[in-house]
């Protein structure tokens, strides 16, 4: 992705649309379906655990709430970093990839702490319906914020190396887009899984 | 091996460290690698690639940052005020605001080709089709 | 436009003057024809494990009361049969031909993503035989302990559970089956960018062959549907590995929840198997009778149907689960109406059929028992919809006879089709029609003798997947015509075999266009050289090749243009540096897919082996992916 151009990929394709964005955008959807399945499965066990503990006895909802600001802003970033090389802008893209990934990071730090409250507090994986369902919906949404911490740093790395310019936006905006992604799937696990609890 | 990873923090947690140290490695030899002299930049106008139409702005963008931070204060206030059958609609409703905020304009369909949106809200519609189905099904109720 | 489509395809430079040759020329092909032959290579060598797995099942059941195979045995060699013939045969089967086709049917140079496509062709082949390699765990394979997994190919839990299956066959299936997951997916997307965006120009998508639009509808439901299954079997894996309680009932979870992953997931599946061959019978049907596909947008629209309504009647497997009145009434309704659109295309084929000149040749006969098969397993499957009806006949071998009438009497045979169909093209020469015809009938034969009596066994109540069962039961007769039958099949295959191997050496030469055919793949040569045409075509219609070799006369009657045919041919010369010479530049050759494939089993074998081989394959992965990315590369990966 990184080496790629934007100015010559897509002229000739039967859409007009470049190959690779189209990719991204199928990819995004059907990730719709495998963030669906494990959103359902907390969802359908939500109301069902015999044992606890239960939800509102380890939400912290101030501190995710902090947390999902935090990844609410990275999308902030995320977009002005695609504006700064579109323009032509390397220096600043750098700036708010950089921010992006560090903001990414502190989402993580965040969720591995509250993993660790929520495991002092009794709450594992093996424990109950919430246990797994909760930490595997959040595990995957994490380690997919992971990988786009490794493809927004690799962007930054290779750009370092001045293989970055203004023609290769194209990469910055797929990165995005997958970012974003990964944002709006917290949005709705913030909603569904820690604000819509059962009291 | 499997006790170890007991603990889900340690489970989630180390790789995630992993991975930071990777990345910051990463950011820290780029860094101090020889930069490239870049060619010359696209002479002048930036051509939109096909597809797109105008762009937001950075204003646009900030001010969208600050509408979606608002509206997350709004449900997190939404969440402690006894609103009793209500919460559940008004934070869907919530939600999905910041939610179409992000897609529409942060990913850019609002103007963007509709064959994107197609892809994208195909895929997100059955995924609610069906699993509001198998909810049903199953009796989970949302409350 | 001839120009600027190369373009799209440019790489650096003309690398091919160091692009290996032999064993390591195939590992690093990124030419979709070769991934196309080494998908389809791969996948009936799979297709020989699962019928040698299928003839000791029937060995087994040929008479009451018999140990040939133990209970495990058994279990372990039905499941392994199920899982390979459907990932490992029927789908493999239908991207083999999706890949060697999909370019060629659109004027196309390549597929749009050339490494993924050969990483999906890797991980597929890693993947299947890591599953295979179960057999071999779990205690001494000559001593007849099989390791395999052994709880039927869709796995229900609780019984995959740990508590009830500890051994690692279950770790291999769930496991294989997410390998073989990624593949799939991968495929999926890149044929449909590919199916989008490198149509010929004036291909519109209502000018694109049907198997085109088939496969288009295939690769739909396979990128919606994997991610599914994909949920589904992590739920399992964290079951069986850190003690979590996704199907654990003595926790409050439910078994059902696999039920309803799984089969969300299969159902769609079961589109995605079908679909494929249906499109091949779309294409060999007008060939053979000289005539149009008739209602070609009939037939497009009910694939296209098909596709979506396929996610509506996933529960129609779970109506004897007590998913209650409302539930059952719902999909027993949207089932009965799946099979309108399945029976609009089989009027349309017969139509097709009707008053045309047919040339009995043996795609022919397999696209012909393709239809007759398909509609008798449609029709059972009509059967079973009537919900109080599949209170009797669910898990009986009712069941068994619908599924491989639908499978084996349609996708089967409608791949053969394929197979006679277009071996010519890639191979340059004809399979031997006579002993196709042998084949067919032998094939034809032996699978009615195979499953017919399955019908009726299924209605005098035998069970699925029971091990043995007692003499003066009344089901000893059909059990042994049944196996009888199966060792017809086995037979015919043999000269499947024989045929091919024959044909590949001595088989008559067969040129261009040796079925004087329809579509774009017939203007090139045979096999087609690396960069398919030497000159983009233009298209003008549906079958646009067959309106240039042929116009109509007053009644309506086809008459050959001379040369017409000759749209596509340079100076007839191929070669790298005939290549060159025109311009043409191909994706170059990479070794990266095949190492981030490797990643993917050894992750697996981590998992249930040890945590550190985990890393390992993580790595493994991640080289090859960073390696892919910041190859040398031009516009397309």
């Amino acid at each position: 992705m990184q080496a790629t151009t934007t100015a010559e990929s897509h002229l000739e394709t039967s859409t007009g649309l470049d190959n690779r964005k189209l990719l991204m955008w199928l990819f995004l959807g059907s990730e719709c379906l495998f963030f669906g399945s494990l959103i359902s499965a907390y969802l359908l066990y939500r109301n069902r655990n015999t044992v606890g503990p239960y939800p509102h006895e380890v939400y912290d909802i101030p501190f995710t709430s902090i947390s999902s600001f935090v990844l609410l802003m990275s999308s902030v970033s995320m977009v002005l970093a695609l504006a700064a090389i579109q323009r032509g802008d390397i220096r600043a893209m750098r700036i708010w990839l950089a921010a992006t990934a560090l903001l990414g990071i502190t989402f993580l730090s965040g969720q591995a702490f509250e993993f660790t409250e929520f495991y002092d507090k009794g709450l594992k994986l093996d424990s109950n319906l919430f246990g797994s369902t909760f930490f595997v919906l959040t595990g995957f949404h994490g380690a997919h914020v992971a990988v786009g911490v490794l493809i927004l740093s690799s962007i930054l790395a290779r750009s370092f190396q001045g293989e970055v310019r203004q023609e290769h936006s194209l990469a910055v905006e797929l990165a995005g887009l997958y970012w974003h992604f990964v944002d709006i799937v917290w949005i709705v696990i913030f909603t569904l899984v820690y604000l819509i609890t059962p009291q | 091996m499997k006790a170890f990873f007991e603990d889900p923090s340690r489970l989630v947690g180390i790789p995630f460290l992993v991975v930071g140290l990777i990345g910051a490695a990463i950011v820290l030899m780029a860094a101090f690698a020889p930069e490239r002299p870049a060619p010359q930049a696209a002479a002048g106008r930036y051509a939109l690639p096909p597809g797109h139409a105008r762009h937001p702005g950075v204003g646009e963008y900030v001010n969208i940052g600050l509408l979606l931070a608002l509206i997350t204060a709004v449900e997190v206030a939404v969440y402690y005020i006894d609103i009793a059958g209500l919460i559940v609609p008004v934070l869907l409703v919530l939600s999905a605001a910041k939610f179409l905020l992000v897609v529409l304009f942060f990913m850019h369909l609002r103007f963007d080709n509709r064959l994107f949106s197609t892809f994208f809200s195909g895929g997100f519609v059955l995924a609610v089709a069906v699993f509001i189905v198998v909810l049903a099904t199953l009796g989970a109720s949302l409350r | 436009m001839a120009r600027a489509m190369t373009g799209q395809l440019a790489m650096g430079g003309e690398a091919h003057a160091g692009a290996a040759e032999g064993l390591w020329g195939w590992l690093s092909t990124v030419d979709h024809k070769k991934i196309g032959i080494m998908y389809g290579l791969a996948a009936f060598v799979f297709f020989l494990v699962g019928g040698v797995e299928a003839l000791l099942v029937r060995i087994q059941l040929a008479a009451p009361d018999q140990s040939f195979l133990n209970p495990d045995q058994y279990n372990a060699i039905f499941t392994m049969h199920g899982t390979t013939m459907i990932f490992l045969v029927v789908m493999p089967l239908g991207v083999a031909f999706m890949n060697l086709l999909i370019p060629l049917m659109i004027g196309a140079r390549d597929v749009a993503f050339p490494r993924l496509n050969a990483f999906s062709f890797w991980v597929f082949l890693l993947g299947g035989i890591f599953l295979n390699i179960s057999f071999f765990t779990g205690g001494n394979i000559f001593k007849g302990e099989l390791g395999a997994p052994n709880t039927g190919w869709y796995g229900y839990a609780p019984l995959t559970e740990s508590r009830f299956s500890p051994g690692e066959g279950v770790d291999y299936w769930m496991l294989g089956l997410q390998i073989l997951g990624i593949a799939s997916l991968a495929g999926g997307f890149n044929f449909i960018v590919t199916i989008l965006n490198m149509r010929a120009p004036g291909m519109t998508l209502f000018r694109m062959p049907v198997f085109v639009w088939m496969s288009l509808v295939t690769s739909f439901l396979l990128i919606f549907a994997m991610p599914v299954l994909a949920v589904g079997l992590f739920q399992l894996t964290f079951d069986r590995l850190f003690d979590a309680n996704f199907y654990n009932a003595q926790l409050g979870g439910t078994p059902l929840l696999w039920q309803h992953m799984f089969w969300l997931f299969g159902h769609p599946e079961v589109y995605i198997l079908i679909l494929p061959a249906m499109g091949m019978v779309s294409e060999v049907l007008p060939t053979f009778s000289r005539k149009p596909l008739f209602g070609y947008p009939f037939v497009v629209f009910s694939g296209v149907a098909i596709g979506f309504m396929s996610w509506g009647v996933w529960a129609h497997h779970m109506f004897t689960t007590g998913l209650g009145a409302a539930a059952n009434s719902a999909f027993g309704v949207s089932t009965i109406m799946i099979a309108v659109p399945t029976g609009v295309k089989i009027f349309n084929w017969l139509a097709t059929l009707w008053g045309g000149s047919l040339r009995m040749k043996t795609p022919l006969y397999f696209a012909i028992g393709f239809i007759a098969m398909f509609t008798i397993g449609g029709l059972t499957g009509v059967t079973h919809s009537v919900v109080p009806a599949d209170y009797q006949q669910n898990d009986t071998y009712y069941i068994v006879a619908h599924f491989h009438q639908v499978l084996f009497g349609g996708a089967l045979f409608g791949i053969f089709a394929g197979i006679y169909y277009w071996f010519p093209k890639f191979t340059g020469r004809m399979l031997h029609d006579g002993w196709g015809k042998v084949n067919f009938w032998l094939m034809l034969i032996g699978f009615n003798l195979t499953f017919q009596p399955m019908m009726v066994l299924g209605i005098l109540g035998m069970p699925r997947r029971i091990q043995t069962y007692p003499d003066g039961i009344g089901w000893g007769f059909w059990n042994a015509v049944a196996t009888a039958g199966a060792f017809v099949i086995a037979l015919s295959v043999l000269v499947f075999i024989g045929n091919f191997i024959w044909s590949l050496r001595k088989g008559e030469i067969a040129g261009d266009d040796p079925w004087d055919g329809r579509t774009l793949e017939w203007s090139i040569p045979s096999p087609p050289p690396e960069h398919n045409f030497d000159v983009i075509p233009v298209v003008h219609s549906v079958d646009d090749f067959w309106h240039r070799k042929y116009v109509e006369d007053p009644r309506g009657l086809p008459v050959r243009v001379p040369a017409g045919a000759a749209i596509a041919h340079g100076d007839g010369a191929h070669g790298d540096a005939h290549d060159a010479a025109h311009g043409i530049h191909m994706p170059n050759p990479s070794y990266y897919p095949l190492v981030a494939a490797f990643g993917m089993p050894l992750i697996a074998f981590g998992l249930i082996y040890n945590y550190a081989l985990v890393f390992v394959g993580a790595l493994v992965l991640a080289a090859g992916l960073f390696g892919w990315v910041l190859e040398p590369a031009g516009p397309e990966e």
